[in-house]
């Protein structure tokens, strides 16, 4: 079990959601889910983004922090 | 035959007598050094002698001593990233570097950015934008304003600072990188 802080990106950091546990197999989907946060993806901590099934435990390590971002922000010219 | 009895007796009385005063003696001597041994708090054996002691039989006293947690404060994403903002006359200008984690070289690229907002207008620059973003589906998306500065054209902008800064380092991740969705 890894313990993790998701915080809301523009939030100024009155968002965040301490001490989420997540167990082998978590998904970004299901922290997302579970947190309400339907249409964010969270921001992978070496840049990018997790894909919305990718492995959340196998990427993060134990107390970091992962922003959440609308996923709906896109760059066009 | 009753003489020698009578004797006999005479001798067996006071030797009894002799015997067991003699064990008496012998156990008053001995239980000083038990109640010695006992009271020290070690084992004695059967002749009265302190065992080898197992553990020492004074008490460790362990004090708890009394723990400093500093625990972050909630802060924003550009707080976090190490960026200033400044703020005037309804225009806040967030200034600081875009990171991107480069896999081939295992270092941490940062390129100089800003960020300016007015009302719901999202400026968003980049100093000097790494070649490999030509080659990123949104490359065009960095027009070039003046040396060495870029400005990011938005399709859908981003709310505040925090998105602004994600999306861009996504971008320049999956370009130096060459990973993402449409690569």
């Amino acid at each position: 079990m890894k313990r993790i802080v998701i915080a809301v990106a523009g939030s100024e950091g009155k968002t965040e959601y301490r001490d989420v546990q997540i167990l082998p197999g978590t998904q970004a989907r299901d922290v997302l889910d579970r947190l309400g946060l339907a249409g964010f993806q969270l921001a992978r901590p070496d840049g990018g983004a997790f894909g919305h099934t990718d492995d959340l435990y196998e990427a993060v390590a134990d107390g970091q922090k992962i922003y959440a971002t609308k996923a709906d922000v896109e760059a066009g010219c | 035959m009753l003489a020698g009895k009578k004797n006999a007796m005479e001798y067996l009385i006071p030797a009894l007598f002799l015997f067991l005063l003699m064990a008496v003696i012998g156990l008053l001597l001995r239980e000083p050094r038990q109640r010695t041994a006992a009271r020290a708090g070690g084992a004695v054996n059967r002749a009265g002698r302190p065992a080898p002691a197992l553990a020492s039989h004074y008490t460790p006293v362990v004090i708890p001593r009394p723990v400093l947690t500093v625990a972050p404060p909630p802060r924003a994403l550009w707080d976090e990233r190490g960026w200033q903002r400044w703020r005037k006359d309804g225009t806040t200008l967030y200034v600081g570097e875009y990171r991107v984690h480069e896999r081939k070289s295992r270092q941490v690229r940062r390129f100089p950015g800003y960020i300016r907002i007015r009302g719901h207008e999202i400026e968003t620059y980049i100093a000097s934008p790494p070649p490999a973003v030509r080659h990123h589906p949104k490359g065009p998306c960095f027009q070039y304003v003046d040396d060495p500065w870029f400005r990011l054209h938005w399709h859908r902008p981003p709310r505040n600072a925090d998105e602004a800064i994600l999306y861009v380092e996504q971008v320049l991740h999956e370009a130096i990188n060459d990973t993402g969705p449409d690569r």
